[in-house]
């Protein structure tokens, strides 16, 4: 089974109200969409293996980032 | 001192060779020297003055070499040589002058056992506050002297979500969005519950004291981050985009994770951010807690608070001294620390049936400018997110602490 790594998507300004567009460009190039955030002009989900650099080629995309996660320190350690 | 008398041909008296009663040196003597404090003044020829720096280069024992300053009260100007000053009144001012310096030499001089003044350091007093009635960061911020209570401003906290059974909220009516599959609001770890107490907790909560800041602000719950306290970007960024499309103006993110010296923000969350202004809504987050000032360790604020377009909040104490585990702005490009908040000791409200608890954390400091942020949204209809932040800047405490831990200061209330 190929490991998938989750990534983020930012969109140009420029094509901001063309998200769904490039939504279906990024589907052609493998992605795996969670969610399409037009107010932030954000698309989220994964591929597969590590290499982002097919997705960041296509153009109106202006990065494309791993997610991310944060853990919290369980509610008695001293310090949250 | 034998190489300084030297270099400069001076002679250094010892203080306590000073005939008794006699403020400046014995006849002969150049200088003196205090020997408890380490420090001689000493009346050098100006032709002297190389020699002088050049010995003290040389010796390991020398620290710093200044010229004297001399200083004058600021609240009481004795004429010393006026004429129309009595001479009794100038006599006595001059005998307290050396009252006052003889006591400072003798606290500070060994004692017969050994032990002396050095050794234990004066401290400042702690700050004590009374908390039967307020918590002392909604005072240290003057909320409790606001007119504003962020009515009419929806503020959104996304976090771990909410209990919704708190019995302090049972008049407001929260909207609320789990972005955690599988998952509902209702908060199981506590955070959120504590976060949007401090943002948002009501007037008179059913046990005092008094711990929310914008007690008429409406209430948006997101809860990004699941029952174990683990949230993806992807659940963030659901959540702020909610928040935005809700018509929000202030999201609190009491969240983040660590960032590594050099590390550049992430253009994707800049992105978001800067789009939230341009939609009304100002993101403010935890500058993070990754710091331990104790042992000299700073850590650089962490994501997504790095990023120039999210207000990066850093934790005060009670002493208005920034908190130890308090993240700093040695990042540069967005990863500067903007303002404080109070962040250690913090009293609010919990999940039932606690009910109240104490935590610290730059997540205690968050929410307190989150609420302040509403006050002021409140205060200046139809601001702009931009001006809102630089109004929350400009009207913050200066702090005699450097900007790179507690940014423009502590956060103030309109």
């Amino acid at each position: 089974m190929v490991n998938r790594t989750g990534v983020v998507v930012s969109l140009d300004d420029a094509y901001l109200g063309r998200i769904t567009e490039i939504a279906r460009k990024l589907r052609a190039q493998g992605m795996k969409i969670d969610q399409t955030l037009a107010e932030i002009g954000v698309i989220t989900g994964s591929i597969a293996g590590t290499d982002p650099r097919p997705l960041a080629g296509i153009t109106g995309v202006k990065a494309v980032e791993p997610q991310r996660s944060v853990q919290l320190l369980p509610p008695d350690s001293p310090v949250q | 001192m034998a190489a300084i008398q030297k270099a400069t041909e001076t002679r250094i008296a010892d203080v306590h060779d000073f005939p008794s009663g006699m403020p400046s040196p014995p006849s002969g003597a150049d200088g003196v020297m205090f020997p408890e404090l380490g420090v001689a003044v000493v009346d050098v020829r100006p032709e002297s003055t190389p020699s002088l720096f050049a010995a003290a280069r040389e010796s390991s024992a020398v620290h710093v070499v200044e010229a004297e300053r001399v200083v004058y009260s600021t609240a009481l100007r004795v004429p010393v040589e006026s004429q129309s000053y009595p001479r009794g009144r100038r006599d006595s001012y001059l005998r307290g002058y050396r009252d006052a310096v003889n006591a400072l030499v003798d606290g500070l001089a060994e004692r017969p056992d050994g032990s002396s003044e050095l050794a234990a350091p004066v401290m400042a007093p702690a700050r004590v506050w009374d908390e039967s009635q307020v918590t002392w960061g909604l005072q240290a911020t003057a909320v409790t002297e606001s007119v504003y209570s962020g009515r009419g401003v929806k503020v959104a906290v996304l976090y771990t979500g909410f209990d919704l059974r708190h019995p302090d909220f049972n008049d407001r009516r929260p909207t609320t969005e789990s972005f955690v599959p599988g998952q509902e609001v209702q908060d199981i770890v506590g955070h959120g519950t504590h976060c949007v107490g401090t943002a948002c907790g009501p007037r008179q909560p059913g046990v005092a004291p008094r711990y929310g800041v914008a007690y008429s602000a409406d209430i948006f719950v997101g809860k990004v981050l699941d029952n174990s306290g683990r949230g993806t970007d992807g659940q963030i960024l659901a959540g702020i985009a909610w928040a935005i499309r809700n018509g929000c103006q202030i999201i609190s993110m009491s969240l983040g994770a660590g960032t590594a010296v050099g590390q550049p923000p992430s253009t994707v969350f800049e992105n978001v951010a800067r789009r939230a202004r341009e939609q009304g809504c100002l993101i403010i987050a935890a500058a993070g807690n990754e710091s331990m000032r104790e042992a000299g360790h700073l850590a650089p604020v962490g994501h997504p608070a790095n990023c120039p377009s999210i207000l990066a909040v850093a934790a005060v104490n009670g002493d208005l001294d920034v908190a130890p585990f308090s993240c700093a702005g040695i990042n540069p490009n967005g990863g500067e620390v903007d303002i404080a908040g109070p962040g250690v000791g913090v009293h609010s409200s919990w999940p039932m049936p606690t009910r109240y608890r104490d935590l610290k954390g730059t997540s205690m400091a968050t929410p307190h400018v989150a609420g302040i942020a509403a006050l002021l949204a409140e205060a200046k209809p139809g601001i702009s997110a931009t001006d809102l932040a630089a109004l929350l800047m400009t009207t913050a405490k200066s702090l005699p602490l450097p900007a790179r831990d507690v940014g423009a200061g502590l956060v103030q209330a309109p």
